[in-house]
């Protein structure tokens, strides 16, 4: 046997005796989906051993505040539980929030269910090692207590860390965050007060954070945290308690057998093979959108999409980590990548990976193989999975005159969406020559066809920061002004002839939006079009080593402004290395106080 | 791997009391994700919040949340306790590294070796002393709770009934149900409730918004030696944050 850990982003192996115990499963971390891997395995009949690093079962779902619902699929063992939870809130005495569960009740109901099915639950017991049979086998885990470390074998692990910590200290690999900078999804400190006779939850984000770097994660929770410090604590600014989960969205993302991408989902390519289905919107917390990759601004800015409800089939290759055998992952680490992991991560959809995971793993054992060669259509049988597939292409309006009504209205994004997809190009150039907003309408579709018969309606709604905003079945932050999508789309379309247009637009710094897209926008010409670098080059020296006044963004529910402008900074500075211009970025950055995230970021992108 | 002069186990008052005290080539490791959890995460506003302090830096600290309206007289508004000691770390300029669990304290020559369980991995820091400020002394437990964090609406009159504890703000209360010293948390759990769906009359209008995510632990001396270099003193066991700080600043388990 093989104990296998992480130190210093190395895996270490040393040899190691067999453990005393043995169980079927062991199940890391009970939070929202580990609670359900568990009562699952153990109802179907595994000698089950769970593992839990706080005093308390749900997780994010119970101790992170989350008590509601957002979207998903109503259906699975989870639900059953939601009932018991509904049946215990009567007469309890413990505050109910509408439309929530009651968290208290629920980490109840969740204990108790994985009790009476007859699992072994240990609390406060921290994930140390990995037992491995060899370089690929995952045989059981290694966890700390308060009276020191222990062992156990079972013949397979349901890693339910959220961050896949098992599948980590076994040196299975990762993705995270997104292609730009690095950075993942926004995170939040939850906390609760009592207001107005009812329970009030806080969900402001705080900022970016990778939540496997404790540095980072450290110093933006001291900060946030110090923040509360009142100047005087009153009746209106008063907070109960503070969560003591930090709650994340997005953290590492496995490589699995099977990865699921936004564009395969947006784009129909969907598996044949799904465990569990999400539906949700594509529900980034990035204030910053213009960091992000063509596929999230195409679909969620320039089509307008972002409210669109996904149905997202989870295949089981997801929950797989690749070249790993005797673990699975469930929750919010699975194989997706980073723009689908936006949406992948409600608590219906985590609660059912969680039972999808236990039911693979059952199977796998009864049947003496591995999980991989269980038939997928027993899988499905005892999942009692229901598909959805074709729920996403209703979105698609498919006739001509359907599409250019839809161009023609105030909420176009449907419309131009479908124009895309459907690949209708031809109806959309006669309306460049109509009237605002149609023009735009028909721009941005074609800008997604790629069709540069747009540039000059894009060019006039840069030229003039068109201010007008579309109406989106839900009018919230992420609409960017007409202006600013078409200063993205120039970029997307890679026009040349509009660089001083993007310089100007960067040194005006209307807003976050408009400077991040003119940025992005110069940097990708000049990636592809060397003869522009001497202007682009100048301009984004000239922005970034020159003082200026901070560029801030407002993350979702919380007042505190968010500084980007020395990310931009490290950005052009990395984008200057490459082409090999000499520039003094880092002193500049030298006299700002930089975070500990834009040190990291300096040191990865610029080192 | 980085030598410390001093490690303290505990973003706890009384280990940042103590790393107040160290000043520089101190480093503290907390295994949850914020300061004062043994007083915030138990549910545990403490008591006698009048009790004389030693130290200038306790006294201030407890002035200043007098100033700010988060301590009136005998009542504490204890999650104001979280953002004032993330304030006051800030502010000195300690090094802490959050989501550390320590696996286990190694003598070496010349000091210890502490190794911790990370979202990283794992990490190993040298170190010349160690306090430790989370562990419970063996066999010295006086008694256990798990606490809830209640409230009610209106302006009731805040009940004089066993285990209530007022907050500052109209009600904010806290109410310690006393479980057996090997009560487990699911046990703990259904003790709680059973005992609020039958709560005496005086407490019906006051319904429990939170549960404590940790059990309180209460005993007359946290403080043992385990070696020369390495002493455990459970912070929790002081009677009220100040205090614990005010004994971290003094370095009083270490004397």
């Amino acid at each position: 046997m093989i104990r296998s850990v992480v130190s210093e982003g190395k895996v270490f192996r040393r040899e190691c005796g067999e453990p005393q115990e043995q169980y079927d499963v062991i199940v890391v971390g009970a939070g929202t989906a580990g609670a359900i891997a568990a009562i699952v395995a153990a109802e179907r009949g595994m000698r089950t051993l769970v593992l839990e690093r706080s005093s308390y079962c749900g997780g994010i779902g119970t101790g992170g505040l989350v008590t509601n619902y957002y979207y998903g699929i109503r259906r699975g063992r989870h639900t059953q539980i939601d009932d018991a939870v509904r049946e215990r809130e009567k007469g309890s005495g413990y505050i109910l929030r509408k439309n929530c569960f009651s968290a208290e009740l629920k980490k109840i109901e969740l204990e108790q269910a994985m009790l009476e099915a007859g699992a072994k639950v240990c609390y406060e017991a921290v994930l140390t090692a990995v037992l491995m049979r060899d370089d690929s086998t995952v045989a059981g885990i290694f966890w700390h207590e308060a009276d020191g470390e222990h062992c156990a074998g079972c013949r397979y692990v349901i890693d339910a860390t959220a961050d896949a910590q098992a599948v980590f200290l076994a040196g299975g690999t990762f993705h995270f965050g997104r292609k730009s900078d690095g950075l993942a999804q926004t995170y939040t400190l939850n906390y609760s007060r009592f207001a107005d006779n009812a329970q009030l939850i806080n969900f402001g984000d705080g900022g970016y954070v990778n939540p496997s770097d404790s540095s980072e994660v450290t110093d933006e929770i001291l900060r946030q945290s110090a923040d509360f410090y009142q100047e005087h604590f009153t009746q209106e600014n008063r907070i109960d308690f503070f969560s003591d989960q930090f709650c994340v969205r997005e953290g590492r993302l496995i490589v699995g057998e099977e990865t699921l991408t936004l564009d395969d989902v947006i784009h129909g390519r969907l598996t044949g093979e799904p465990v569990a289905w999400e539906r949700s919107n594509w529900d980034t917390h990035t204030m910053d959108l213009g960091f992000e990759d063509d596929t999230a601004m195409l679909w969620g800015v320039a089509a307008m999409q972002w409210s669109t409800v996904l149905h997202v089939p989870i295949p089981r290759g997801a929950l797989i980590p690749k070249g790993l055998h005797g673990i699975l992952v469930a929750g919010r680490c699975l194989a997706v990548d980073h723009n689908l992991s936006q949406a992948v991560r409600m608590k219906d959809c985590m609660q059912f990976t969680g039972e999808a995971a236990a039911v693979m793993v059952s199977l796998a054992v009864k049947r003496h193989c591995d999980v991989r060669d269980v038939p997928y259509g027993i899988i499905a049988e005892e999942l009692s999975i229901k598909n959805h597939y074709g729920e996403n292409e209703k979105n698609i309006l498919n006739t001509e005159a359907e599409i250019l009504d839809g161009l023609r209205s105030e909420a176009p994004g449907r419309a131009i969406w479908s124009a895309y997809r459907t690949g209708r190009r031809a109806c959309l150039k006669p309306l460049l020559k109509e009237n605002a907003p149609v023009c735009a309408h028909a721009a941005f579709a074609l800008a997604l066809l790629k069709d540069e018969s747009c540039l000059g309606v894009l060019r006039e709604l840069a030229e003039k920061r068109e201010s007008r905003l579309a109406a989106t079945p839900r009018n919230e932050g992420h609409r960017q002004e007409y202006g600013a999508i078409a200063v993205y789309l120039l970029g997307f379309l890679n026009d040349v002839a509009d660089v001083d247009l993007l310089i100007d637009v960067l040194k005006e710094r209307r807003s976050a939006a408009y400077a991040v897209n003119a940025l992005n926008a110069l940097m990708r010409i000049g990636e592809k079009e060397e003869e522009t670098r001497g202007r682009i080059s100048a301009a984004l020296l000239e922005f970034a080593e020159k003082t200026q006044a901070p560029l801030v963004i407002r993350c979702f529910g919380n007042p505190r402004p968010l500084n980007i402008l020395n990310r931009l900074r490290i950005l052009i500075a990395a984008c200057l290395d490459r082409w090999r211009i000499h520039h003094y970025i880092d002193a500049v950055l030298h006299g700002e106080k930089l975070t500990r995230v834009e040190r990291n970021l300096w040191e990865r992108l610029c080192r | 791997m980085k030598r410390y002069r001093k490690i303290i186990y505990g973003a706890t008052c009384y280990g940042i009391g103590t790393a107040c005290r160290c000043g520089r080539d101190t480093l503290i490791l907390e295994p949850g994700i914020h300061p004062g959890s043994e007083f915030a995460d138990t549910f545990n506003p403490g008591r006698f919040w009048a009790h004389p302090l030693r130290t200038m830096p306790a006294r201030d600290f407890r002035s200043d949340l007098e100033a700010r309206g988060a301590l009136d007289g005998k009542a504490f508004h204890l999650s104001a306790l979280i953002p004032a000691l993330c304030r006051l770390i800030l502010d000195r300029e300690l090094e802490i590294k959050l989501n550390h669990t320590v696996t286990s304290v190694i003598p070496e020559e010349g000091g210890l070796r502490i190794r911790a369980a990370a979202p990283e991995g794992e990490c190993e820091f040298l170190t010349a002393s160690f306090t430790d400020t989370l562990s419970l002394p063996k066999g010295r437990h006086a008694g256990k709770s798990l606490n809830a964090m209640i409230c009610a609406g209106g302006n009731p009159v805040p009940p004089d009934f066993p285990g209530f504890t007022r907050g500052v703000f109209p009600g904010e209360g806290y109410f310690r149900c006393p479980v057996a010293a090997d009560c487990t948390y699911p046990e703990a759990r259904l003790l709680l409730e059973k005992f609020w769906r039958n709560r005496p009359a005086v407490l019906t209008d006051w319904s429990i918004m939170g549960t404590a995510m940790r059990f309180e632990w209460k005993m007359e001396n946290g403080a043992e030696r385990v070696s020369q270099n390495h002493v455990r003193v459970f912070s929790g066991s002081y009677r009220n944050a100040a205090v614990a700080l005010d004994a971290g600043f003094l370095g009083e388990a270490e004397l």
